[in-house]
């Protein structure tokens, strides 16, 4: 698992992936179109993507990209 | 002298799918204290224990349940055995998913639908085909205001399970009609259960609150939407039938 390819589908996520700017160490929560679904589609990307599962708390415990990358890598 | 009210369900045989938990759970809690014998069904025999031994029994009120999944057509042939004719149905059996459209698979599609449709279908077909099912009887279903009024996000295949109940509480309306059999679905908005709580570990504290803020008279309670389902199965609603019936604390209001 790479983190530009982890970035990009966590892109994905959003209306407008091609619009935006993210690296590692942005805080993904604070991105203006974030919400309850964008978060749910995270969760369901790391499962469909990676087959890693990722819950609610991950989520909510995470404040960067690089910060759910760790679990995710945790989890391989 | 004393009469019996037509909100009683006293001496009549209630069957309630989905009773181990959440909804079907409190209504068959309720419907035992509204003077109903039972029939329970469920597919975790441990918690349908516990709703069996929360029921009001009452001098002469029996209760039995029946421990099957929905979706094991043979096992549900089990209820045939019930010696008595059943006066009402609640469908409370079903299930959800929120999943934004894109990641849906044809499994989360058979699922959902077998969860919320066709598992109760099916057995209500199987007691209408051995005439288990008595004249003007009342059949309630559970839909949802998704799929009825409105269609939250991530909600597409629920939503499109509960659409299905409302269409075919409208057909068969008419057709059981000619025994004065009643159908009926209720559609309620968010009920705090244990749906609701898996819901809410994916949803942030302060969206749920502003959800919240959406319902004028707040989150519902599982009781509240019994209420409305021991009416429906009840004498008092016998001129209602092929009513999808919206009961959710007046969100879709705004």
């Amino acid at each position: 698992m790479k983190i530009d390819d982890f970035i990009g589908n966590i892109k994905d996520q959003f209306d407008e992936p091609e619009s935006m700017n993210l690296t590692p160490m942005s805080n993904f929560k604070e991105v203006e179109e974030w919400d309850s679904i964008v978060a749910i589609s995270v969760i369901a990307m790391a499962d469909s993507e990676y087959g890693i599962k990722l819950t609610g708390e991950d989520i909510r415990n995470s404040k960067t990209i690089n910060d759910l990358y760790i679990i995710m890598k945790g989890r391989c | 002298m004393l009469t019996r009210s037509p909100f009683s369900l006293e001496g009549k045989n209630i069957l309630i799918t989905g009773a181990s938990s959440g909804i079907g759970r409190s209504l068959a809690v309720e419907s035992s204290l509204y003077g109903a014998n039972v029939i329970i069904c469920g597919r975790n025999a441990d918690n349908l224990q516990y709703t069996f031994d929360q029921l009001h029994k009452g001098l002469n009120q029996k209760h039995e349940q029946f421990i099957f999944d929905l979706n094991d057509e043979d096992a549900t042939l089990n209820i045939l055995s019930l010696s008595v004719k059943i006066d009402g149905l609640a469908f409370a059996a079903g299930n959800d998913l929120i999943l934004p459209f894109k990641f849906i698979s044809k499994t989360n599609l058979k699922d959902l639908l077998n969860d919320n449709l066709i598992g109760n279908i099916s057995l209500l077909q199987v007691l209408i085909k051995h005439n288990k099912v008595a004249a003007k009887s009342s059949i309630v279903f559970f839909s949802s205001i998704n799929g009825t009024l409105i269609g939250s996000r991530g909600h597409s295949l629920y939503a499109a399970a509960k659409g299905a109940i409302n269409g075919i509480v409208k057909s068969l309306a008419n057709e059981l009609s000619k025994r004065k059999i009643r159908v009926n679905a209720v559609a309620p908005g968010l009920v705090e259960t244990g749906l609701f709580e898996v819901n809410k570990e994916l949803i942030s504290d302060e969206d749920m609150e502003s959800y919240r803020k959406k319902y004028p008279l707040g989150f519902g309670m599982p009781e509240d939407v019994c209420n409305l389902v021991i009416f429906l199965l009840s004498d008092a609603s016998k001129w209602i039938t092929g009513q999808i019936i919206v009961i959710d604390g007046g969100v879709t209001l705004n």
